[in-house]
């Protein structure tokens, strides 16, 4: 990879003009980092948004009967939170640190295609408007019902929602729209403006996941769009793709959201896993164990992602070899996700390994990660599924899967880069007390929900039996000290942000990589003449 | 400068990203006509 070193002789630290001043340079901004940094605001801010709704799920859940919210609130609560998390959330962080560190990781001067790049995030506060009308339109007169169907929207139901369903799906094709502009932009940036000494296989593993992830993006959405687009024709426009009575089939809608759905889940974790690509190795102290392993595991991955959709689907009645195909196809995509894992793993065998926060990270998403393959194992086989579908135990699989995969992994990328974006190192002893915090309460908030699963408590009920108390009131109280820990988290940026001591350019002793070579914060314009890479 | 502004580089950079949006134009299509019976079916009924 590209961790060679570097051609110190050449310019990359023009300052022939700073940044435009005031509310241009974020509105009209054509600057990768700014950009990047917009992503990341936007997508803590609605990183609390999500989790305030995730804490009053928690709550009505504290105690059997209902506590605090009515059945309706408690589903459009439901809904919104998961969909929150995953297109206001993680993508744009994914896309925030792809914004800011692939430019500066490939010597390029910034994103193929800046103009796209403002569009791309500028969309996203106006979808993101719409996405929270949808939830609270209903609240006003003349609203209608509350959405209730969970974010994966399936008909029926969702064309007999009110009006905010029109809210949330001109949400998605908004959303839509930004993610497949934003993977335009991050693959024409990786093919056409590395340095020009850089080979495809020379590229850092963080942009390699991104490749794979903008190609699974533009492949994936598009069939979302056209699933949510025939919802829509189907409630306002007489037809029936997903009505039975006027010939159509529900499950056709199923299909289409899942073929885009299972590979999201890709598209949530890979960017985090190629987060840990460039944490272990440098606090292992040791290059990467398998370069073309991991690049090829990534390939499988996203092949073999795209065509086990319905694995999320086994209770609707497929044929016994549909469900074979899809139960096999699910088990072997745990090879290529094993070999990602393992390579980490070999990485720090006998490395000089020290625990600085982000490799505390990385540690625990080996660790709750592999934990969250492992249930999912359990789910893809089909006979056990019939029992374990729609409880508890697939919540507990999906945030095992998700948070760590995803969110530990940008925290990851968070306190390994902040250092270089802002100048400053962060607090140390504050950010080990977060991920202590915050390790420690999510697996308080979501181990117990195996259990109360596999006994039979159902997801999406707002009520549950008594027997299941003591285990809600646990997982209830440590999604609260979960929810309220990421409150140290933004005090931790802030603070960074603000001051702290001076970040060396190499930040950390074993880091390599271009983006090393520049100062801390790198200049405004970075890599205006590109580097040149010494033979590796 | 936020980008590199060689006219070449330019139309190299526009090309491909015209080339990607048209794989994906093909996906939101390909999702739409492959279900056209199920569409003639919603229009005139189940024959």
């Amino acid at each position: 990879m590209s961790t060679a070193t570097i051609d110190l002789a050449h310019d990359h630290d023009h300052e022939h003009h700073g940044p435009p001043k005031g509310l241009k340079r974020w509105l009209f901004s054509t600057n990768h980092k700014d950009i990047g940094s917009m992503y990341l605001i936007f997508a803590l801010t609605m990183l609390f948004a999500g989790g305030v709704s995730a804490m009053a799920i928690r709550l009505e859940l504290f105690l059997p009967g209902l506590q605090l919210l009515d059945p309706d609130l408690y589903n459009n609560l439901v809904t919104n939170h998961a969909l929150i998390m995953i297109f206001g959330a993680v993508m744009p962080a994914a896309a925030g640190l792809a914004n800011w560190m692939i430019p500066l990781m490939i010597g390029a001067p910034d994103m193929a295609l800046p103009r796209l790049n403002n569009l791309s995030f500028w969309i996203l506060p106006a979808a993101a408007t719409m996405l929270i009308l949808s939830f609270i339109v209903p609240f006003f007169p003349g609203g209608g019902t509350q959405i209730n169907t969970g974010w994966t929207i399936y008909p029926p139901l969702s064309v007999q929602v009110g009006m905010s369903m029109d809210f949330l799906i001109f949400a998605l094709h908004m959303l839509g729209i930004s993610s497949v502009l934003a993977s335009i932009n991050i693959i024409v940036t990786i093919f056409n403006m590395r340095a020009p000494d850089m080979k495809l296989t020379q590229m850092p593993i963080f942009v390699w996941t991104w490749l794979v992830t903008a190609f699974l993006l533009i492949l994936v959405i598009p069939v979302l769009a056209g699933g949510v687009t025939m919802l829509l024709f189907d409630r306002h426009f007489g037809t029936s793709f997903f009505n039975a009575a006027g010939g159509g089939d529900p499950v056709l809608f199923q299909h289409l959201f899942w073929f885009f759905g299972h590979p999201e889940v890709y598209i949530l974790i890979l960017p985090s896993l190629g987060v840990l690509a460039s944490v272990v190795p440098t606090f292992s102290r040791k290059p990467l164990f398998g370069y073309s392993s991991l690049v090829g595991a990534m390939i499988a991955i996203m092949i073999i992602g795209m065509v086990v959709w319905a694995h999320h689907q086994y209770t609707i009645g497929m044929s016994l070899g549909a469900v074979s195909y899809f139960m096999i196809g699910t088990i072997i995509i745990s090879i290529p996700v094993g070999l990602m894992i393992f390579n980490y793993m070999a990485t720090m065998w006998r490395g000089a390994m020290t625990f600085e926060t982000p490799m505390l990270f990385a540690v625990g998403i080996l660790l709750m990660f592999s934990f969250g393959g492992l249930t999912g194992i359990m789910l893809a086989v089909v006979p056990a599924d019939m029992q374990y579908h729609d409880s508890m135990f697939v919540v507990a699989h999906f945030h095992y899967v998700l948070m760590p995969g995803a969110i530990f992994g940008l925290f990851a990328g968070v306190f390994y880069w902040l250092p270089k974006w802002t100048g400053h190192m962060y607090d140390e002893k504050l950010a080990k007390i977060f991920f202590w915090v915050n390790v420690i309460s999510f697996n308080v908030t979501f181990f117990p929900q195996h259990f109360i699963g596999l006994a039979g408590m159902p997801r999406r009920i707002v009520d549950y039996h008594v027997m299941f108390t003591e285990f809600n009131v646990l997982s209830s109280i440590g999604a609260m000290v979960f929810g309220l820990s990421h409150l140290l988290f933004l005090y931790i940026i802030i603070k960074t942000v603000r001051g702290g001591k001076q970040a060396e350019n190499k930040v950390w002793e074993g880091a390599k990589g271009l983006e090393w070579e520049l100062s801390s914060p790198p200049p405004f314009h970075s890599w205006t003449t590109p580097p040149k890479l010494a033979a590796s | 400068m936020s980008a590199d502004n060689a006219p070449e580089r330019r139309h190299k950079n526009l090309r491909l990203a015209w080339i990607l949006a048209g794989v994906a134009l093909l996906m939101l299509l390909s999702s739409i006509p492959f279900w056209r019976g199920l569409l003639e079916m919603a229009i005139n009924g189940v024959q």
